[in-house]
């Protein structure tokens, strides 16, 4: 896939391809040179009532993406979007082990606002797969905006060349492959073993296999992972944050509102932003320092001059 | 000058090491007996689980086993805390009884230090705590405790899901049975001014410093000024007379450090940017050290002393 060249993927879009079997990667670079790179929304007052928060997590995922120009900038007429939450719990939203439901919700119907044919939804989960879908909320949520929202199925994992630094191979979910738009919903929340889950960690949930084996050198595979799908666009979901106990969480004293949604092209920038909402340097993180040496983005978010709304 | 306070710095590191590696009788430091083999563990957590519970739930499937080689594949990175502290067994089952929609999982850590280990890593002394096995909190949709070498999690969800967990949760505790208490030693050091839930054992590297593993850590707090009491287990006081040596080095390296007789026999106090202030002093198998020290922490160093002497 890595390897596909670019006279390939050009010829291919000007056939009219869709589903092309091109990957995410080759999107990354011209979506990222026609506009702003990060945009940050922010919400002045933390609603305490469910309807309140539903509403400042859809206000904040529309101007956190108008930010950067809108979805138009990222999903085109026809595209078939993956869109990649995390559904890695049996957790509810508010105990924000899950990206909030309405973040993802909303991100499907810019999607489809955008002209986009089809929106996939789904994520390898490490809690039991059906009752973390539903219990997440994000199965609902995403089948009310029209996407396809389901299980992975154990036979789509197919052994797939990463050409990653140390991942030559893995077992990717091979559906992820086919679409030819993929945009990643982190939430952003402690981690026992690498400080913070967020967006690079998110890719994980494309993966299959013995994933047990990455934590023999987390940065380094994760970063492969990050250089192999790049995604069109991030999202982060800073709404509620969880800030011990991560990943699985379950306490809601552990859980603190940043009344946040960042919106991003350049992956790395993105994370560096997240790791300040749960009180932490980009430089505390070894994967985003991993991926920032290997110029996967940038950890000086500020250089991007993101764009910033207070709502 | 300079070359001269470097060598009077040498010289305190020099002569306080010399003085922690002499000879001394070993005493045992045998490690707690570990669980059984995995088939006799998983028969063990299935009775405890076994019909009937309270509400009279019923099993949404089979329950379901990890061990050390596959928890990841149920709770991602946060299995490695637990690997971290040996554990050996979970037995997670989903049960449902009316609207209300039941998770549990129970960990069997090996022994009970270990368990105590795991649970007070992921507790925080301003939960909301509640009287079941040796120690127990809850929020919203969640119940943990402690108890014998189990460390017992439970989620709820629906409606009716916060009372069942706390019913189960006590017959759980009854049919567990077993230890019913924190670990000795933090029976015996001092109760006064310590922070209710603030105890925890810490496998891995304590204060950042791998030659203080195992440690135990309490705070204190007295007025504004809050202290971290470390306990280091050595297996034998030429150990901790060793790891003494070692905070010596560390602190000679990184800032600066002396000896503190007033404090105790062989007793030092040293200082860097990073950790601040500290006294200790070896004990017998333990190393003791105050972080932060309050004004009259020599009390708490001299009580803590005689507590575990």
């Amino acid at each position: 896939m890595k390897d596909c060249p670019r006279r390939t993927f050009l010829k291919t879009m000007a056939l009219g391809g869709a589903a092309l079997k091109l990957g995410p990667f080759a999107w990354d670079a011209l979506a990222a040179a026609s506009g702003p790179a990060l945009s940050i929304a922010h919400y002045r007052t933390s609603p305490k009532e469910s309807d309140g928060i539903s509403e400042e997590s859809q206000r904040l995922t529309r101007e956190a993406i108008a930010g950067l120009g809108g979805m138009q900038r990222f999903v085109n007429r026809g595209d078939i979007v993956w869109v990649k939450p995390n559904i890695g719990w049996n957790r509810r939203p508010e105990q924000a082990a899950t990206t909030n439901p309405d973040v993802v919700a909303t991100v499907i119907a810019l999607c489809y606002q955008a002209g986009a044919r089809h929106v996939i939804v789904s994520d390898n989960p490490c809690n039991p797969a059906v009752t973390s879908f539903a219990r997440s909320g994000i199965q609902e949520a995403a089948q009310k905006a029209g996407a396809d929202c389901f299980v992975m199925d154990d036979r789509k994992f197919k052994s797939t060349k990463l050409n990653g630094k140390v991942l030559p191979a893995w077992v990717v979910y091979a559906d992820v492959l086919g679409v030819n738009k993929f945009i990643n919903i982190p939430i952003a929340k402690h981690h026992g073993l690498c400080k913070a889950t967020l967006g690079i960690k998110n890719l994980m949930g494309l993966v299959g296999g013995e994933r047990n084996r990455f934590h023999q050198d987390l940065g380094n595979t994760l970063v492969d992972l990050a250089a192999f799908f790049r995604p069109n666009l991030v999202v982060l979901d800073g709404v509620r944050v969880l800030t011990a106990n991560g990943p699985t969480g379950g306490n809601l004293a552990d859980v603190q509102r940043r009344d946040t949604v960042v919106a991003g092209v350049d992956q790395v920038a993105v994370d560096s932003f997240g790791a300040t909402l749960l009180g932490l340097k980009p430089q505390d993180i070894g994967y985003i320092v991993e991926a920032s040496n290997r110029k996967l983005g940038t950890m000086d978010f500020e250089s991007l001059k993101p764009q910033r709304a207070e709502l | 000058m300079k070359f001269w306070a470097r060598r009077t710095k040498w010289l305190i590191c020099g002569l306080l090491a010399a003085g922690f590696f002499s000879p001394q009788s070993s005493a045992s430091g045998g490690g707690a007996p570990r669980a059984q083999s995995s088939d006799t563990a998983q028969n063990h957590l299935l009775t405890f689980v076994a019909a009937p519970l309270p509400g009279h739930p019923t099993a949404q499937g089979a329950p379901s086993f990890y061990g050390p080689d596959n928890l990841y594949q149920y709770m991602d990175g946060g299995a490695d805390v637990y690997l971290l502290y040996d554990f050996q067994v979970l037995l997670h089952e989903d049960l449902k009884s009316g609207q209300a929609e039941l998770a549990v999982d129970i960990f069997d850590m090996g022994n009970a230090e270990d368990a105590f280990g795991m649970y007070a890593a992921e507790r925080a002394p301003s939960y909301d705590f509640l009287d079941i096995g040796i120690e127990a909190y809850r929020n919203e949709g969640i119940l943990n405790f402690l108890q014998d070498r189990y460390y017992i999690k439970l989620a709820g969800f629906g409606p009716g899901s916060d009372d069942l967990l706390e019913k189960i949760a006590r017959v759980l505790s009854e049919r567990i049975a077993g230890t019913r208490s924190f670990p000795p030693l933090l029976e015996k050091i001092p109760q006064e001014h310590r922070v209710k839930h603030s105890e925890q054992f810490t496998r891995k590297d304590p204060l950042g410093h791998p030659f203080l593993s195992p440690a135990y850590v309490v705070s204190y707090k007295q007025g504004e000024s809050e202290s971290k009491l470390l306990i280091s287990v050595a297996k034998d006081p030429a150990e901790a007379k060793t790891r003494l040596a070692s905070l010596v080095k560390y602190f000679c390296e990184s800032g600066k450090c002396e000896a503190a007789p007033d404090l105790g026999d062989g007793a030092i106090q040293a200082s860097n940017t990073f950790e601040g202030r500290v006294i200790a002093v070896a004990q017998g198998r333990y190393l003791i050290v105050i972080v932060n020290p309050a004004n009259d922490a020599a009390v708490l160093l001299k009580k803590t002393i005689q507590d575990l002497k």
